[in-house]
């Protein structure tokens, strides 16, 4: 039985590429594991904030606010938008931009933590995608987050108890030092086995292709030292 | 800095900053063929 190649994932909730990478690697992690031969994976999501900054209540739409913050006229920023929501399509992601609640993601972030902490937290990051970018939810108010978590099978109240504390702030914030010790500068960011770095949403061939790669090597270097204990 | 070998597209679409990288409609870095039906 050969051990999972392990990947790191750095990202944000509020972050398109993210989502549709999660789906793009998602596909070329499956292309990789079809192959056979024990191929498995284990992902484990850290967080990563684009912007601390943004309020929790951000009066004004996506659009307004990629319009204000790329200094560009909002009929650009909503053509951007409609491409990224074209690219989205393709992968099976119905984004709403018109919908999305631009907030602030620390909360959300720790609810991830939490959940890791259950044994849920690839349905949590999953689920909170979704209510950003497609349902149009809010994933920085406590009792949303409260709602969102109840669904992948946590409990409401200790959610709750947990987001009005700091717990796991400083989980969240080990994530982004160990990010910048990575150097990572965008996201998503993935991290194979702690030696390999993919940066951004690349196509499910190409994550299928660099698996495959680190696999291989994999058995070059197990083959390598089986040879040196033989010899 | 912990070094990481660099694999992948090195142009693959991210977010970085306060807003994402978007392209603009007359940007093919993001094309998509291999996720198009043949």
């Amino acid at each position: 039985m050969n051990e999972a190649i392990k990947i790191d994932v750095w990202s944000d909730i509020a972050c398109p590429w993210c989502y549709i990478g999660k789906r793009k690697f998602e596909a070329g992690s499956g292309l990789f594991q079809g192959a056979g031969d024990d191929r498995a994976v284990e992902v484990e999501y850290h967080s990563f904030e684009l912007n601390p900054e943004t309020p929790v209540e951000f009066e004004g739409s996506e659009t307004e606010y990629l319009a204000q913050h790329k200094g560009i006229d909002p009929e650009q920023a909503t053509q951007m938008l409609d491409r990224v929501t074209a690219i989205a399509e393709q992968v099976g992601l119905h984004y709403d931009f018109p919908s999305v609640k631009h907030t602030n993601t620390v909360l959300g972030h720790r609810l991830i933590h939490y959940a890791k902490a259950h044994g849920k937290q690839l349905e949590m990051k999953e689920r909170l995608l979704k209510a950003h970018f497609v349902e149009g939810g809010h994933v920085g108010h406590i009792d949303d987050l409260a709602d969102y978590a109840v669904e992948v099978g946590l409990d409401r109240d200790d959610v709750v108890r947990s987001l009005l504390s700091d717990e796991y702030l400083d989980a969240v914030r080990e994530d982004e030092s160990l990010a910048q010790e990575f150097g990572i500068g965008g996201v998503p960011f993935f991290v194979i086995d702690g030696k390999y770095g993919v940066s951004g949403a690349q196509e499910a061939a190409t994550f299928a292709q660099v698996l495959e790669q680190v696999w291989n090597e994999r058995a070059s270097e197990t083959s390598a030292e089986s040879a040196e204990v033989g010899a | 800095m912990t070094a990481l070998k660099p694999l992948g597209d090195p142009n693959a679409v991210v977010c970085e900053g306060d807003v994402c990288v978007l392209p603009t409609a007359d940007d093919t870095s993001v094309e998509t063929p291999s996720d198009e039906p043949t």
